[in-house]
């Protein structure tokens, strides 16, 4: 079920009264029968995945809480490890892995006579991964208990705001709070619906209108010119931020409405002052979590200085992969993974050197220049991201240096793209806003303003929005 | 909640209902005093010798500016990007409405055989105010549509002809025209697309039959043309000779077929369209033949 649709409203109007109406583990089955009954409804097969993942970390996480031998425990944490990518990886990778296998053979002048298999790739199977495998590492790590109650666990693994798109959220944030019966309180609610409205605005405002501009340019890359591909990259690279931070805005609005409080996963990557930085403020929860379950166990920045380079390289290597089984994506990861390398040297040899600026003006300067860099590397890497194939991808770089300039045929209708560059100017001028002004703040000064606020997200929404029906960009990961 | 909970909902909602009426209220206006097409026609400033009707081709094929330079009459095109044919009754008849007959009306028909883009006829919603015709067309496609239009009055004007009215603010849109010539890679996009059809839709032709009717009830005399394709995509149609027989029997008159008047790949603007300097060389090539002469019968 896709948040922006009219189904889902029923849906959510119908569970939300419900909700409230019930307690303890009546809520509780509520809550999964809601869940299930949202991934459902694109396809109910594939519920089974989630059954069985579910089922295999709830009694690896019961068997890991009853033992204290250290082989036995190392065996129980390999066994959900496995098991877990070992479902993901076939779903998602196998044909990837197959296809590639099949073209490195040929490259040697071997034939193999292997097919693909017609895989429906299983949406939000990254997602729930990801945060059904940390409840086994947190057991093993004995950062946490294991949760008695299977209805809760699986309501924990497959709880609807988050189950296709994240946040990916962590057994300790989530877990705690399935124990306590949640006291409804109007503020939650009030907050939640707020935010809901932002995420809204995000998406079929900001993000639905770019795509409008940035599809065809992927559909047919011939005849753009380099400053039409620069300019989509840009907008490309605002629609990914729209799309996502409008799904994590829903996703963590609904919850709240719920009574739940859900981790932030994004915090204004644009004004990232490094590319370090950006990842500090994009797709937080993942960010963390590769951070938690794959930086520091491989060593993190506790070894050698190359080691830490080399962590940093695999990490943002697998970060790329996570988005999906196309060479695009693994390219793009190493991208990152290599510029971040760079960017801790760089920032290592300036402190060794003991250099510090002291103006304050080329401070200031610096901190209001540095997130164009940021974003426009963004844009330059999202180009491989978006595109189907590298050699899409590199037909599009080739266009760019070559700097042909603007080719006004393959922008003939200028209204979709004014539009989309007005959206950006409203969202970058609400993002700034931001970056001054406390919004809680104003919001608890003058309550009156809420509202407003909210009816102006409405009217926004009204008059700006783009109802084209898209699912989100990350649905695919 | 309390009595403060409900004296805020019922602020908000008051708010938000008010603000939409008053918003929905100027963006009217601003609608309204544009120098886009549609704006000037409910204004009754779109008197014309001569009135175009069709989809973009329509639109693109016969450019009032250059018709007008090579007759001295008045034109005004009524056609429109993707205008479906089930909404040019509605246009035609408020045309006559608000102003006097012209003395020709061309009426390009393959927008009887295109197929309809998805969300055509819901930027209309626009004109709701104007003629509420266009309501019961957007019920019968698209009723979710058509509640949330009837619920909020700025939804209506979430539109691309609203987009475009403000881009005519202070001038008309009559001289728009795509302004650009085909380049090597869309001539390969033409040659190798399979987009090509030709669709038989007797709704279409049913649409194109009532505003043949209701013109020559005004005494005003029909053309109508199947305008230039493109040489190499006009051979990648599925037998447009017999497309162009059936809608020939579908509207009961003959179609001018202007297929080889103009070969020239730099007229084009893309396969479908004419650029500026195509469309004027067009109107040339028709007026040679006499074309916009109305006693041509």
């Amino acid at each position: 079920m896709n948040f922006v649709s009219f189904s889902f409203l029923i849906f959510f109007v119908v569970f939300y009264a419900l909700y409230w109406r019930l307690k303890g583990q009546q809520r509780i089955l509520l809550c999964l029968a809601g869940s299930y009954f949202f991934y459902g409804w694109w396809n109910w097969y594939l519920l089974s995945l989630i059954l069985i993942s579910t089922t295999i970390d709830f009694l690896i996480g019961r068997a890991l809480s009853k033992t204290d031998s250290p082989s036995r425990r190392r065996l129980l944490l390999y066994t959900s490890i496995v098991s877990n990518l070992g479902i993901l990886g076939f779903f998602k990778y196998f044909n990837f892995f197959a296809d590639s296998l099949v073209s490195l053979a040929s490259q040697f002048g071997w034939t193999l006579d292997w097919t693909t298999l017609n895989i429906v790739l299983p949406v939000g199977i990254s997602f729930y991964t990801f945060q059904s495998l940390s409840y086994t590492v947190d057991i093993y790590r004995k950062k946490i208990p294991h949760e008695p109650d299977f209805i809760r666990f699986a309501t924990f693994v497959s709880f609807f705001p988050q189950l296709v798109a994240g946040p990916i959220v962590r057994a300790s944030e989530f877990l705690p709070q399935l124990q306590a019966d949640r006291k409804y309180q109007w503020s939650d609610t009030v907050d939640g619906f707020g935010q809901v409205l932002l995420g809204f605005f995000k998406k079929v405002v900001v993000a639905d209108s770019i795509a409008i501009v940035v599809d065809p340019m992927y559909e047919f890359p011939a005849g753009y010119g380099s400053l039409n591909i620069l300019i989509i990259a840009f907008l490309f690279s605002v629609q990914v931020y729209g799309d996502f931070a409008g799904y994590s805005d829903i996703a963590i609005g609904t919850a709240r409405m719920l009574g739940f409080e859900f981790p932030k996963n994004f915090n204004f990557p644009f004004f990232a002052s490094s590319l370090t930085d950006f990842w500090r403020r994009w797709h937080i929860t993942l960010s963390t979590w590769l951070r938690d379950y794959v930086y520091i166990p491989m060593g993190g920045n506790r070894g050698t200085n190359f080691a830490t380079s080399r962590n940093v390289f695999l990490t943002m290597l697998i970060g790329g992969l996570w988005h999906g089984a196309a060479w695009t994506y693994v390219i793009w990861g190493a991208l990152f993974g290599l510029v971040l390398v760079v960017e801790r040297e760089v920032a290592r040899k300036v402190k060794r050197s003991g250099y510090q600026v002291t103006s304050r003006i080329v401070r200031m300067s610096w901190r209001a220049f540095s997130p164009v860099l940021v974003v426009t590397f963004l844009s330059f890497s999202l180009i491989i991201f978006r595109s189907d194939s590298m050699s899409e991808a590199v037909t599009l770089l080739r266009s760019v240096a070559e700097l042909d300039g603007l080719s006004f045929s393959a922008l003939h209708n200028r209204i979709p793209l004014l539009k989309a560059m007005g959206v950006t100017g409203l969202l970058a001028f609400g993002e700034l806003v931001c970056q001054f002004v406390s919004v809680p703040m104003i919001l608890a000064k003058a309550p009156w303003i809420r509202p407003l606020a909210y009816a102006v997200l409405l009217w926004g929404i009204a008059f700006f929005g783009t109802f084209t029906g898209n699912s989100f960009v990350y649905f695919q990961f | 909640m309390n009595k403060r909970n409900i004296i805020g909902v019922l602020m908000f909602l008051v708010i938000l209902v008010a603000g939409d009426r008053i918003c929905g209220g100027l963006i009217e206006r601003l609608f309204m005093k544009s120098g886009f097409r549609y704006s000037m026609l409910y204004k009754g400033e779109l008197q014309a010798d001569i009135v175009v009707l069709g989809n973009s081709r329509g639109l693109h094929m016969f450019h009032p500016p250059a018709i007008e330079k090579v007759t001295g009459q008045d034109v005004a095109n009524l056609s429109f990007n993707a205008l479906p044919a089930v909404a040019m009754p509605v246009v035609w008849e408020d045309y006559l409405e608000k102003h006097e007959p012209p003395k020709l009306l061309i009426l390009e028909v393959s927008c009887a055989g295109a197929p309809e883009e998805k969300g055509s006829l819901e930027r209309f919603s626009v004109l709701i105010d104007q003629n509420p015709k266009y309501s019961d067309l957007i019920h019968n496609k698209n009723p979710t549509f058509y509640y949330a239009a009837k619920l909020s009055r700025i939804f209506r004007y979430n539109s691309s002809l609203m987009w475009r009215s403000g881009m005519f603010l202070k001038r008309s849109d009559q001289g728009w025209i795509m302004n650009s010539e085909l380049n090597e890679e869309s001539m390969n996009q033409v040659v190798n697309s399979s987009d090509t059809t030709l669709l038989r839709s007797e709704e279409n032709a049913k649409a194109l039959r009532h505003v043949i009717e209701t013109a020559e009830a005004r005494g005003v005399e029909v053309k109508l043309v199947m305008a230039p394709y493109l040489p190499a995509y006009y051979d990648r149609l599925p037998q447009p000779e017999e497309w162009l027989k059936w809608i020939e029997s579908e509207l009961d008159r003959p179609v001018i077929n202007q297929k080889g008047i103009l070969t020239d790949a730099s007229s084009f603007s893309d396969h479908l369209h004419l650029n500026e300097a195509g469309a004027l060389k067009f109107a040339e090539r028709l007026q040679a033949g006499d074309f916009f002469s109305t006693d041509s019968r």
